[in-house]
Formats: structure tokens, C-alpha cells, sequence
């Protein structure tokens, strides 16, 4: 029986796993062909790095991420120590409004956002597809800030004001310092998924600035090219990672 | 009197979401009093202190403070300071930048700052800490530190709200001895907030007891225990007996079925009212000598005296004692005039605090 | 895309917007006599409104305008007229004059689209059988790992939510370079001797990466009720006679059905409204109903973003529907934290 259960999750595991796996051991085949392994290389990878519309999805994709996770965070982290000071309904109005962009499938924000865009007549490119990864990246940052912010004892804020601070220097010097792991693990969360985002980015851009994900889609449309294959690779790792670290530090932060 | 009011409050309301939290309080403190705000959790004596603070603002009323109206002055540029329940110390700073926290707000040098912090630390017991984090202290020392920090600005009124109660019983006594005499020693004025009726007949000047959002009653210790107005005073300083009774006349108050003389005079005749007997007034008496006699249904030991429960046929009577009678025993039992208090009769609380129990 | 034009009014309401945004903010800062915290939401406040409810209710006008941004309920016509587009596409008079001969569309060779309705049953019923075959294969897995002596459970679990927030387009190319004719499934079918298969571009391609992206949703849900449970419950049962078959369906498996609620939710939504899983495993051959949306969206026709918006519209319904249902059924949240 226990080997029985051992085994079925064994299996089931290995049918999540089994695809990434093998992507990742085919992007270091020094053949063109799936079929056949013919030794290993970094060639796929080499051809990766010097290929001009890869290197600029990735530039763009990293500077988008970038600038979403410092302004999501900017904003969200401010938003949180207002949404916690609200009264009750009001609060619960903001929680459920900033509940829609998670709740939402992606496939609807980004067409709304769209028509947003549209609407407005602004064209699409870099510029809106940064707005729409800060849209669905502030509800995350919130979400990270706002339980350190309901473990700081409530009176701390007033103690800060009683003792002569603005409510200025007490946001800064008081409620900021104490709720940083929160808003750093906001800012990692909103990176990672902002470098991870597909639908949302591929609704809120033209054909001429592709991030990754999106630039993955078209050619893969076409057929699946190695070097796609080491992209992809390469891409995983590194939200692998950044994954991990979040998940340690919203660990470290509960315990 | 007048002139040594430092902070008074004048018609003060305060709802939140259609429940009324205070009720129109009038009250005034005078400079250097121990003031203790005593009642039962939802009485308004928070709400009060955080009015008196600045960390809300009543809906109707005025806080006079030095003779100068400050309701719209935000807590940071107000002459008070609060040591919180729970402390709030800011974790992410030291001992020594929690207490210099206010000081160097005010953009004192630093050698006085510094001069200032040794000075507090050594009142409050806790010489060389400076550099320790506030989590590592204990419960105790954390509330040290917190007085520490708010007295350090010299506050001309410190307010406390339930400092001691996470404390366990023996510190908390030890600290409410040392708070006295910080108290007595610094010559400012402190406003307490407790639900702890023995920690306010220890510390207080003046206590003022709360309940409903209303003041029932403001006095000294002494006359706030000998002479409750009703029975929930009553009831809440200290044990009582309260039984209902009729004023037949001026000093003579008719209740379990006998009439006693008494002291109180001005209820008018036949009315009814509230009668309060302390359980260590009631005499216990030969049968036959007794105003009233009964038979002792249960005997408990307390430390310092036994407490009987004595069945008088229609009334129960809670009896302490330094002498024991056996269970089962009848016993007579006798009030001197002056032990008897008569109260007006609470019209709407009493009832519905019955139905609740 | 260009000749679009903002109506006049679109300008008046963003400006009246702006100021009465503005307006508040500043009576608010005045009846508060000074800054008060709840004032830091502010940015946020507008930011939502901009970029998260006009978007909505811009879906909601698309849907019941025509390109030129009269009123219509035509854009929902297209959902169970098969004719729709080819009677758009015929003159008005000459329509009139085929039905005054008693031919009907069909009879002229036009007409006969599949008609969206079909499609979002269809999308419907595959996410149907993803939900089913996720919570078969999930709540065993979630049931195993939860169990207090399998030590290795927590650790597994991790492996579990990582693919959760992993790329679904990547983790669906994998698979799809994984099912490809020379790819390593093939290659083994080979070697084994049963023959290379047609494995991609077709049903059950979309419907295994449908499953293959969204089993984790099923089993963290699931996995996070058990292992919230107070196992003392089990033994208080089977120390007042259940066996171990009767302290699963009458303790555990009740006492599991939020989880299961969140982890139905969490898998049918994304099931429904997926595009990418049929685009790249079913070659464009499989259409799901995030297919239509995405089709109608990247046409160049103005008329079909206002069916595109109409569909987005039932989509928004439908996925409301099912949150409100799953806040009836767990409004604890228990099943959700997905980190």
C-alpha cells in the first residue's frame, strides 16, 4: 500500500516534470533533430545570444519587469498602509476591487485593458504594456505588505504620532521599517510575475515590442525551433529560482 | 480649585456606527492627580484617553487643555504622552532609540539626548540596556521602557491605557507601587485606564468609574468604596450585599423583612431603594440578638478571612469573617446604622444586567 | 484600429473624472483637518479606477455598441445565428429578395459558421473533463501527501505549487515539444514497437496540457484542507468504530469539500478561458471559446472587437458566477494561499 501511494505520486509528479525536463536536456543536444542525441553542446545557447530579436525581447522583458516591480511596489505598498487604516467598509470595497485583477482570467484583464488603450487612442507598445503589468502586479504587492501590516501592533503608528512625529516621519521611520520583508517579497513576487506574464502582455502590445513570452508564442506557432528550446530552458531556471526564494522568504516570515 | 484644572473635558460624545461609546462626559483633572478611568471593557474609559490624546476626535464636545481648546490639535503637537496597552515599542529600533525617539524629534543635541536616556533608564530600573533589542526584554522590562519613552518628553500628563495588564499578578503589584512613586516623585499628572478595581484603589488620587459611555461616579478611593451611588458601583469596587428595600423614613430602611435604622436621610418616605452592605460589616451574632437570623449554607476559606453565604429565608447574605461558624449553624446577624448605604435604585441598567446572567 | 474616434464624451467624463477625483481628495484632507493615513490608498484609488473598472464597463459598452457606438444587441445575435455573418455580408435588399423566393441561406451555399454557442459548450465541456480528470488524479496525490506518516509530503507539495506560478505558455510548449511526430514520446512509442502516433493537433493533445497546466490548482487547494485538518478527528472516529474506508467518506471527505470547491474553481476557470493550450497543442484545429476571443480581437474588422467584448462579457458573468459560488461554499478562504 505505502509503496502503491509512493508510486502513484511518483507518477504523477513525473508527468508534471517529464516535459520541463526533457526541454531543458534537448536544449544542450548539439543536433537540430529531436529524434537524436548528438552529444552535448552550448550551441543552441550560443545561437540565443545572437539572435538581435531574442536579445531585445529580453531587454525589453527585464526593463518591463524591472519598472512594474518598482512602481507596483511604490504604489501598492502605499496603498496597503491606507487600505489598513480604512474604516471596515471601505476597506472591504478596496479589497475586493484589488481582488479583481488576480480573480479575473487573464485573457479578460488583458482584452479590457485592450480596449482601454483603444478607447483612449494610445497606441500600444511599451508604454501600456508597463501600466498593464503594474495593474496585475498590485494586488501581489498588497497581498505581501498588508499581513506584515496586521502583525505590527496597531498603536505603533499612534506611538510614533504621540511622541511628536509627523504622520510623515512616522510612515518612514516607524510603519516602512517595520513592514520592509513584506514589501520586499511584494517587489520579488511582482518581478517574477511580471518576467512570467503572457496574456496579458500579449493583448496590451504591438507585433514590434515582444517580450519573451510573447515572442515564444509567435515562433512557436510556426514549429519549435532549439533555440527556442534553450530559451525556454533558460527562462525556467531563472523563474525557478526566483520562485523558490519568494516561497522561502514568505516561510521565513510567517514562522 | 479652579485654576489648577489642567485638562478638562466638557460635553463630550462619541459614536461608532450608531452605538453610542460615550455619552456627554464632563470631567476635569487637576494638576499633579492620579486619575484612574475604572470600568468594564466597553465603558468608553479607552476612548476617552485616546480623545484626551488626539488619536480621535469626539463627535460633539471640547477638550480644554491649560484653559486653550486643542480638539483639533493632532497627537504629535499635543503636551501629553501615552504608554500603550501592549507597549508598542517600535521592534526595529533599540532600547536606547526607542526612548530617544520623541528627543530627537524635537532636534535636541545629542549629548543631552544622551544625558536624558541614562537619566530614565535608571528610574525605571534598567541602567545599560541601551543597546539591547526591545524583543529580547521581558514583558516587565518592555513596559519599563515604554514608560521610559514617554515620560522622557516630560509630558505635562502621561496617559496610560491597561499598562500593566499583561503582566502577571505579582509584577503587576510590584509596578503599580513603582508607578505611585515615579508618579509622586516627577510631580506630573497621570491618567490611568484600568478594569482592575484593586489597581485603582491602590494608585489613585481620584477614581472615576465608567460604565455604559456614562460617568457613574468620580471620588477618592476611600469615598468611592464606603459611598457607592448605586448598585453597580458597588458591585464593581469591591464585594457587596444589594438588596432592594423601602425607604419607610428619614434613617429608617425597611428590607428583608425587617426595618433598620440607618444614617441616610432625604429619599423621601415609602419609596424603594437600592441597600448596600459591605460582607465585612454584617456582625455575626447569637440567634437571638440578631436583626436577622439564618442558617449558613457554605463556609469558604480566603486567606485572611472565611466567607459565608448565609440563607436569611427570603435574602442571601455574603458574610466575611475572621471567626468561622459551622455549616448548618444559625446564627444572627447585625449592621450598624452607619454600614447601611442607601441607594437610588438604577431604573434601567440593574434589571437588564439580571437578564443577562 | 486608427479611424477610431473617442466620442466627446469619452473626453468630458475622463476630465470630470480627473477633478472630481482631485475634489475628493482634497475634501477629504479637509474634513480630517490634516493627512490622515487612509489618504496613501489614493493613488491606488485612481489607479484601479482607470485601469481596472472603466476597463470593465468599457467591455460592457463594446459589447452592446457597433463601430459606429450605437446601441445594439446584435453582438450577442452571433451567438446562436449560424447565419449572422453571412447575412451581414449580403445587401439588405438582395436578403429580402432570396427569402421573398423561399431560398434560404442554406440553399445558396452561404451561412452555416459554427456558431459561438457550440464553442463555448464545447470549451465548457472540455473544462468539464479537465475538472473531473484533475480532481480523479488530484485529491489521491493531495490525500497521500497530507497523510501525517508520509514524511516526505510538505516537501513534495513544494514541487507542486512551483509549477502553479511557472509560465503555463512555456510549461505548454515543453509538452508540446515533448508530443511532437519525432519528439521523445514518439520516439519511445517507436522503440517499443508500437509505432510512431499522431499525437498533437487533435482533442485529446489540448485536453492532456489542459490537465498537465492546471492538476497543481486541483491539488494544493485539497492539500491545504488536509493538512489543516485536526487529525485527532480521524482518530476520535476510528475510536468510536469507523474503519479506515468509513473515516474517509464520513469524516475526511466532507470535511475536505472546501478545498475541493476552491481547487474545482481554481482549475475550471483557467480551463474555460485558456487559448494558448489549443492554440499551440490543437494547431488551431481545436477551438475553445478563449480561441474565439482571441480570434475575434486580432481581426482588423471593428465589428468583431464589439463581439469580442460581447463574449468577454458572458465570460466575465460566467467566471463571477462561479467566485460567488465558491464564496458561498468556502468563505473562509481556506483552500486558496497559493504560495
Amino acid at each position: 500500500m505505502k509503496l502503491f501511494k509512493r508510486l502513484y505520486l511518483g507518477l504523477i509528479l513525473f508527468f508534471l516534470y517529464i516535459p520541463i525536463i526533457v526541454l531543458i536536456v534537448q536544449s544542450f543536444n548539439a543536433g537540430k533533430s529531436r529524434a537524436k542525441w548528438e552529444g552535448f553542446s552550448f550551441r543552441w545557447y550560443e545561437e540565443l545570444f545572437h539572435d538581435p530579436n531574442i536579445m531585445n525581447a529580453l531587454v525589453i522583458t527585464l526593463s518591463i519587469a524591472l519598472l512594474a516591480a518598482l512602481f507596483s511596489t511604490i504604489i501598492g505598498t502605499f496603498a496597503a498602509i491606507g487600505i489598513h487604516a480604512m474604516k471596515r467598509r471601505p476597506q472591504n470595497l478596496m479589497l475586493t476591487l484589488n481582488n479583481i485583477p488576480m480573480t479575473m482570467p487573464d485573457i479578460v484583464t488583458g482584452i479590457s485593458l485592450m480596449l482601454l488603450f483603444i478607447f483612449t487612442q494610445v497606441e500600444r507598445g511599451f508604454v501600456t504594456m508597463l501600466l498593464a503589468h503594474i495593474t496585475f502586479d498590485v494586488p501581489y504587492v498588497i497581498l505581501s505588505v498588508m499581513p506584515k501590516l496586521k502583525q505590527m501592533n496597531k498603536h505603533s503608528y499612534e506611538a510614533a504620532l504621540d511622541l511628536g512625529a509627523t504622520p510623515m516621519y512616522a510612515l518612514f521611520h516607524v510603519i516602512l521599517p517595520e513592514v520592509m520583508p513584506g514589501v520586499i517579497t511584494g517587489a520579488m513576487l511582482a518581478f517574477t510575475l511580471s518576467l512570467d506574464d503572457f496574456t496579458i502582455s500579449y493583448f496590451t502590445t504591438n507585433p514590434l515590442v515582444q517580450n519573451l513570452s510573447t515572442l515564444i508564442y509567435s515562433q512557436a506557432r510556426k514549429g519549435i525551433k532549439p533555440t527556442m528550446n534553450a530559451l525556454s530552458a533558460l527562462m525556467f531556471v531563472a523563474l525557478l529560482v526566483l520562485l523558490l526564494v519568494v516561497n522561502r522568504r514568505t516561510k521565513e516570515e510567517e514562522a | 480649585m479652579e485654576e489648577q484644572r489642567l485638562i478638562s473635558l466638557e460635553n463630550i460624545s462619541k459614536h461608532y456606527d450608531g452605538v453610542t461609546v460615550l455619552d456627554n462626559i464632563n470631567l476635569y483633572i487637576r494638576k499633579k492627580e492620579f486619575v484612574t478611568l475604572l470600568g468594564p471593557s466597553g465603558c468608553g474609559k479607552t476612548t476617552t484617553l485616546r480623545i484626551i490624546g488626539g488619536f480621535e476626535t469626539a463627535d460633539s464636545g471640547r477638550v480644554m487643555f491649560d484653559g486653550k481648546d486643542i480638539s483639533g490639535i493632532p497627537p504629535y503637537k499635543r503636551r501629553v504622552n501615552t504608554v500603550f496597552q501592549k507597549y508598542a515599542l517600535f521592534p526595529h529600533l533599540n532600547v536606547r532609540d526607542n526612548i530617544a525617539f520623541g528627543l530627537k524629534l524635537k532636534k535636541m543635541p545629542k549629548d543631552e539626548i544622551a544625558r536624558k536616556v541614562d537619566y530614565m533608564l535608571e528610574l525605571v530600573n534598567l541602567k545599560g540596556y541601551h543597546k539591547r533589542s526591545v524583543e529580547s526584554l521581558s514583558g516587565g522590562q518592555q513596559q519599563r521602557i515604554a514608560i521610559a519613552r514617554a515620560l522622557v518628553n516630560e509630558p505635562e500628563v502621561l496617559l496610560l491605557d491597561e499598562p500593566l495588564g499583561a503582566l502577571d499578578l505579582k509584577l503587576r503589584k510590584e509596578m503599580q507601587l513603582e508607578l505611585k512613586a515615579m508618579q509622586q516623585r516627577l510631580g506630573i499628572t497621570f491618567l490611568y485606564v484600568t478594569h482592575d478595581q484593586e489597581e485603582a484603589l491602590t494608585m489613585s488620587d481620584t477614581i472615576v468609574v465608567m460604565q455604559g459611555g456614562k460617568i457613574l461616579q468620580i471620588g477618592t478611593p476611600k469615598s468611592i468604596y464606603d459611598e457607592p451611588q448605586n448598585a453597580f458601583v458597588a458591585n464593581f469596587i469591591g464585594e457587596s450585599n444589594i438588596f432592594p428595600g423601602t425607604m419607610v423614613r428619614d434613617e429608617l430602611v425597611h428590607f428583608c423583612g425587617v426595618d433598620f435604622p440607618c444614617v441616610d436621610s432625604g429619599f423621601g418616605e415609602d419609596k424603594p431603594v437600592d441597600v448596600v452592605i459591605r460582607p465585612e460589616d454584617i456582625l455575626l451574632v447569637g440567634e437571638d440578638v440578631g436583626q436577622v437570623t439564618g442558617v449558613i449554607k457554605s463556609v469558604l476559606f480566603k486567606g485572611v478571612h472565611y466567607e459565608m453565604m448565609i440563607d436569611a429565608g427570603h435574602s442571601i447574605w455574603k458574610v466575611h469573617s475572621t471567626t468561622m461558624q459551622p455549616e448548618g449553624s444559625r446564627v444572627g446577624l447585625a449592621v450598624v446604622p452607619f454600614n447601611i448605604h442607601i441607594m437610588h435604585p438604577m431604573e434601567d441598567e440593574k434589571p437588564t444586567e439580571e437578564k443577562n446572567q | 484600429m486608427t479611424n477610431f474616434q473617442v466620442p466627446v464624451w469619452g473626453y468630458w467624463m475622463m476630465g470630470i473624472g480627473f477633478a472630481a477625483f482631485i475634489g475628493l481628495l482634497i475634501a477629504y484632507i479637509h474634513k480630517n483637518r490634516g493627512f490622515r493615513r487612509p489618504i496613501f490608498a489614493s493613488p491606488y484609488v485612481l489607479w484601479l479606477v482607470i485601469f481596472t473598472v472603466i476597463p470593465c464597463f468599457l467591455v460592457a459598452y463594446f459589447s452592446f455598441t457597433d463601430p459606429q457606438g450605437n446601441f445594439t444587441l446584435d453582438n450577442f445575435k452571433s451567438f446562436w445565428d449560424s447565419n449572422y455573418n453571412a447575412r451581414k455580408a449580403l445587401n439588405p435588399d438582395d436578403l429580402a429578395l432570396y427569402e421573398s423566393m423561399g431560398l434560404s441561406l442554406d440553399d445558396l451555399g452561404l451561412g452555416r459558421d459554427s456558431i459561438n454557442i457550440d464553442t463555448l459548450v464545447f470549451s465548457l465541456w472540455m473544462a468539464f473533463l479537465c475538472t473531473v480528470i484533475c480532481l480523479l488524479l488530484g485529491y489521491p496525490a493531495a490525500h497521500i501527501m497530507a497523510d501525517r506518516e508520509f514524511k516526505l509530503g510538505p516537501t513534495l507539495v513544494i514541487l507542486f505549487v512551483v509549477p502553479m506560478w511557472m509560465n503555463f505558455l512555456l510549461r505548454t510548449i515543453a509538452l508540446m515539444s515533448l508530443l511532437e511526430d519525432n519528439g521523445v514520446v514518439n520516439n519511445v512509442l517507436e522503440w517499443i514497437g508500437v509505432g510512431r502516433q499522431k499525437l498533437l493537433n487533435n482533442i485529446p493533445a489540448v485536453q492532456a496540457g489542459m490537465v498537465y497546466n492546471f492538476l497543481p490548482f486541483m491539488v494544493f487547494p485539497i492539500y491545504n484542507v488536509l493538512n489543516k485538518m485536526d487529525y485527532k478527528l480521524s482518530e476520535a472516529a476510528m475510536d468510536l468504530g469507523c474503519d479506515k474506508w468509513h473515516v474517509f467518506y464520513k469524516v475526511t471527505l466532507p470535511l475536505s469539500v472546501p478545498g475541493v470547491v476552491s481547487g474545482i474553481t481554481m482549475v475550471f476557470m483557467p480551463a474555460v478561458t485558456t487559448f494558448y493550450i489549443s492554440r499551440l497543442l490543437g494547431g488551431g484545429k481545436v477551438q475553445l471559446f478563449g480561441d474565439l476571443i482571441e480570434a475575434k480581437f486580432l481581426s482588423t474588422s471593428l465589428n468583431e472587437w464589439n463581439v469580442g467584448s460581447a463574449l468577454s462579457l458572458l465570460m466575465m458573468i460566467l467566471i463571477l458566477l462561479s467566485l460567488g459560488l465558491l464564496n458561498k461554499v468556502d468563505p473562509e478562504g481556506e483552500g486558496g494561499g497559493m504560495i
